[in-house]
């Protein structure tokens, strides 16, 4: 029996509901930064729809991503060699959320520095703990992906 | 950088219909995201996404797992 196709599943499932939280809620509910909001302020009419077409074209990876999450589950649930666990699913997809949230964090805030989290004051622990939020919803999922049965229980 | 190169075809080929053609505005935003950061900014984008589906392959490979 094997966990990996649910594992990358969750995975992707996880990293692009992860992304289309950043999205939804940082850049556009709360509107505390855009893709390139560092880079190019949106200020006027021009730097706004700028940064409009790559956050949505950000929504867009994150929707393909989470795409290609549920295509695996189904060809995971195809086979019958794949142990099936809601704590292995949920667990990978934290991991993804994680995975994401640390990733993108220390690339695009810290080495790029394209946007910040909350651009201003206690602009690098607003950074730094996105990165953190990241690692522990890694950590949380390795855990319950762990903890979780490797094989089917048999009756 | 095949995907990479993909992603921008098709946004050259979604170009003409990326502003309101009655909008200044939005043309110029249109020709501010066809400028000399297209490549940079495609690849930012992409980077998070192609690193975690590496990830992904590799657990897959590991585990002997075939898609």
């Amino acid at each position: 029996m094997t966990r990996a196709p649910i594992v990358t599943a969750g995975i992707l499932l996880g990293t692009g509901l992860g992304g289309f939280v950043d999205g939804i809620v940082l850049h556009q509910i709360l509107q505390w930064h855009n893709m390139l909001s560092s880079t190019h302020p949106p200020v006027d009419l021009v730097t706004m729809k700028y940064n409009m077409v790559w956050d949505g074209l950000f929504h867009a990876l994150t929707w393909l991503c989470t795409v290609a999450g549920l295509a695996r589950l189904w060809k995971a649930g195809q086979r019958p060699d794949v142990a099936w666990s809601t704590g292995t699913l949920v667990g990978a997809m934290l991991a993804g959320w994680g995975l994401f949230n640390s990733i993108e964090g220390v690339i695009d805030h810290q080495i790029l520095g394209i946007h910040h989290v909350h651009p201003g004051a206690g602009e690098l622990a607003w950074d730094l703990g996105f990165i953190a939020s990241g690692l522990v919803l890694v950590g949380a999922g390795w855990w319950l992906v762990r903890r979780a049965p490797s094989a089917p229980a048999r009756g | 950088m095949r995907v990479m190169l993909s992603f921008v075809a098709l946004l050259a080929w979604a170009r003409p219909a990326l502003a309101c053609p009655s909008c200044a505005a939005g043309v110029a935003a249109r020709d501010l995201v066809f400028g000399p950061e297209l490549f940079g900014n495609a690849l930012v984008a992409l980077l998070p996404f192609a690193l975690i589906g590496l990830l992904c392959l590799h657990l897959e490979r590991r585990a002997g797992v075939t898609s």
